[in-house]
């Protein structure tokens, strides 16, 4: 037997090119063997190794991220191949696998709850996030998603104590298994598409992105393959939350402890943008006819439904997750833009999802600093009179808020510009139209957020029957430096963002 | 292997499917019947009465071990192609060794993580 | 006689699948999965996948019917209240589902994409198999050139999904304090 092609196959396993993700399993695993074997005074050293751990690697990585970096090509058989934007990304997912590491040590201190296994489950879901965004493999995307979801499933339902935890988990259960089926489902039916010897440009390795888009270019009309494409959306769809695959947000998101409220809307939508950025532009390339059209009302629907239910909630869990909604229909945009073709439109959408991290992170920081031990309890009143009493906290939270809402001149301005801007290019104005409505309408629930922190109400009679919340203690010197960074960036980025990508 | 050699096992089902009807049918003829009623339709036809329903609630003990099985039964899925190649692989020089061993102590540290925890400990 | 083999074992396995979602009882649902397993297993042998049907029946039928019958009888299924779901839904669901099948088997027959001419049978690698090109023959062995090989990378990440799921069995299942050595309180929680 002839085992050239194998020993060619396995000369292709260069795992140094890989090493990022290497790290971020060595250090999860590290953090895993320090639980297991270091006495229980000792315990307290765990954060530290997996926040300066990730923190030396995101060093590593940010000062290659100005080298110029070549393209590897296709590695591991044709399983990953890193893009223009891998470095970013790598760079992205670890800096948010950090901070929900930090926002992770102040939950838990209040909560009765293991503690090293949230932050190695962090670990190894974002270093599972950094393969699927590299992923050019429907084989390699579905193990490392699979990955990410059932590390989000026991992320989730992990403050087992609380109903609220466990309802979230098991509604995140059904419906992510629902989409990874559906998913699974279109993947097969162009897998056997493209394999059948009967038609053009059919392939044997039909699972990967580039023999598959291939055959697509070939056979754009065939309706397998567009029944196959389509599937494959929606499941993705489902993980960016956007309508009508949106209704488990809200309840997640309210329901699971806040660090994994902030993972969700953060990396995981993200993941599934970066996902959806390479098949969009990738195999589904030759399909712009049916992704445009499918996009553009998802998108629509999606940014007008996330602004106009955000508007009447009450608690700041459930904002974050619906006015999450109405960021994917932004991000969508940015993807419908990159399918009909405009050289901007993947940076703007990698732009946009940085300010989201920055101006995200800062408000789940000042949340997790309010929040009780009822960590799913979060109403906007408890942010009544918030700038008199911890004035920090509330200048945050204003630009945490300005800056998700699009204010000048902050970071999310810029992106949501940047995105019109690839819209406009990509001619694209009813999408555009919806956008600029939709940021309309956020405004009012962001400023209603801030109003509450800011202004005080007139009494009213009957309010001193009102329950006055407590504030917690003074904010520590580390949070105030993390959360000062985090605002300090949020406004570096909105004045100065020329040359941040290469152009 | 050809799927001739599965006639074997097909033969055996409908065995199976056979001798079960047979049997409902048999015992449905040459069956006497009697009337039901609660003391002969109970698990102790004479003696005590229940003291509980019959269906008790398992604890969640069970659960863990069933899901812990799983996960190891995977695992072995996996070594069953490797143990089938892996003296061609290692003849050639294609790396499969150290990777499979990789993979297992990957596993074995979640079965000392399950130790540790008390995972495996039934009373608690 | 395949053929003939394949619409019985199709059949037991759409109708027991059909069974499970209407069965009343959940022990009696769990058993028809088996059921349809079973019969799934056998249509791999028939497509002369012998591995993929040995596994069938020993992760499927075997290991994750066990983990369902424990759930059914650890929460007692079939005492609880029964809930009616929303007429509109139900008919929402059916036509939907009725129109998605329909259009699915118009497809998959009458559009040309499913192959009209049959597979070739492979029984051991070919000489020639190239980096792009592993069949997938009848052999189990075939799953490890490729699992060694191209699919190295999967295979490790699926290391880590088991490693995943294990601490997630134990973070959610069992009481471990933050120090990690007594049981922990519950937290009350408020109605």
């Amino acid at each position: 037997m002839n085992y050239n092609g194998f020993q060619e196959l396995a000369a292709t396993n260069q795992w140094s090119a890989i090493w990022p993700e290497l790290s971020m399993a060595g250090i999860g695993l590290l953090v895993l063997c320090l639980d297991l074997f270091l006495p229980s005074s000792r315990k307290r050293l765990i954060p530290l190794v997996a926040i300066f751990g990730q923190l030396a690697l995101l060093a590593v990585l940010v000062m290659g991220c100005g080298c110029a970096t070549e393209s590897t090509g296709p590695l591991f058989g044709g399983m990953i191949e890193s893009g223009p934007y891998t470095p970013y990304m790598r760079a992205f997912f670890v800096l948010s696998s950090t901070l929900v590491c930090y926002l992770g040590v102040s939950y838990l201190s209040r909560q009765n709850l293991p503690r090293s296994e949230f932050y190695l489950l962090t670990i190894f879901v974002s270093g599972a996030m950094m393969l699927l965004v590299q992923s050019s493999n429907f084989v390699m995307l579905f193990v490392s998603l699979e990955t990410v979801t059932i590390g989000f499933y026991v992320l989730v339902s992990y403050c087992r104590y609380s109903p609220f935890s466990l309802e979230a988990g098991l509604k995140y259960l059904i419906l992510g298994a629902l989409s990874s089926a559906i998913l699974l489902f279109g993947i097969v039916l162009l897998y056997g598409a493209a394999s059948n010897p009967a038609l053009a440009q059919s392939t044997t390795d039909s699972m990967n992105f580039a023999a598959l888009g291939k055959f697509i270019a070939a056979t754009p009309e065939e309706p397998l393959v567009l029944v196959g494409a389509v599937l494959v959306l929606c499941g993705i769809c489902f993980k960016i939350g956007a309508v009508p695959f949106q209704i488990w947000v809200p309840d997640v998101y309210q329901g699971a402890p806040t660090p994994v409220t902030a993972f969700l809307a953060v990396s995981s939508k993200a993941a599934g943008f970066l996902v959806l950025m390479n098949l969009v532009a990738g195999p589904f390339a030759a399909l712009s006819k049916l992704t445009v059209p499918l996009l553009s009302a998802i998108a629509i629907i999606t940014i007008l439904f996330g602004n106009i239910t955000a508007l009447g909630q009450r608690n700041v869990k459930r904002v974050i997750g619906l006015s999450g909604i109405a960021h994917a229909g932004y991000l969508l945009v940015g993807v419908v833009a990159m399918a009909v073709g405009v050289a901007l439109a993947p940076w703007a959408i990698i732009f946009y999802l940085f300010a989201y991290l920055f101006a995200s992170f800062a408000v789940f920081g000042v949340m997790v600093h309010l929040a009780g031990v009822e960590d799913e309890i979060q109403e906007i009143d408890h942010y009544q009179k918030l700038a008199e009493r911890q004035p920090f906290l509330a200048g945050v939270l204003a630009i945490g808020l300005g800056s998700l809402a699009g204010i000048p001149p902050l970071a999310g301005f810029i992106g949501k510009l940047l995105l019109f801007i690839a819209a406009f290019q990509a001619e694209l104005y009813t999408l555009l139209g919806a956008a600029i409505i939709g940021v309309v309408i956020s405004v009012y629930y962001y400023f209603g957020w801030m109003r509450e922190a800011f202004f005080i109400k007139p009494a009213l009679p009957g309010d001193e029957a009102r329950p006055s919340y407590p504030m917690p203690g003074a904010v520590g010197i580390i949070h105030k430096l993390t959360l000062g960074l985090l605002v300090v960036i949020t406004v570096l980025m909105g004045l100065f963002q020329r040359g941040i990508f290469g152009g | 292997m050809e799927l001739v050699d599965y006639l074997p096992v097909m033969i055996q089902l409908l065995l199976a499917a056979v001798i079960a009807a047979a049997i409902l049918i048999a015992s449905h003829i040459f069956g006497q019947r009697a009337r039901g009623n609660y003391a002969s339709d109970s698990a102790y036809e004479c003696g005590m009465l229940e003291e509980s329903k019959p269906h008790p609630k398992f604890s969640v003990k069970f659960y863990v071990v069933a899901m812990l099985f799983i996960l190891f039964d995977i695992e072995m899925v996996f070594m069953i192609p490797w143990v089938l190649i892996y003296r061609e692989l290692l003849s050639v020089g294609i790396l499969s060794v150290w990777p499979i061993f990789f993979f297992l102590g990957v596993l074995t540290l979640g079965l000392v993580y399950e130790m540790k925890k008390k995972g495996l400990e039934w009373e608690r | 006689m395949p053929d003939f083999l394949f619409y019985l074992f199709s059949a037991l396995t759409v109708l027991s699948a059909f069974l499970v979602t209407v069965s009343r009882n959940a022990v009696n649902g769990a058993m028809y999965m088996i059921v349809s397993f079973v019969g799934m297993a056998a249509l791999f042998v028939l497509l002369e996948a012998y591995f993929l049907a040995a596994l069938q029946v020993l992760v499927y039928a075997g290991a994750v019917m066990v983990l369902f019958l424990f759930i059914i009888m650890l929460l007692d299924a079939g005492k609880g209240r029964t809930v009616r779901p929303d007429r509109l839904t139900t008919a929402a669901a059916c036509i939907g589902g009725l129109l998605l099948i329909s259009g699915l088997i118009y497809i998959t027959f009458d559009s040309g994409a499913a192959p009209s001419t049959p597979l070739p049978v492979i029984t051991e690698l070919p000489e020639n198999a190239t980096a792009t090109n592993i069949p997938f023959t009848t052999s189990s062995r075939s799953f490890g050139y490729g699992l060694f090989t191209k699919y190295m990378l999967p295979f490790q990440v699926t290391g880590f999904l088991l490693l995943i799921a294990m601490i997630g069995v134990i973070v959610l299942s069992k009481r471990i304090d933050s120090s990690g050595d007594e049981p922990a309180k519950p937290r009350i929680a408020k109605s």
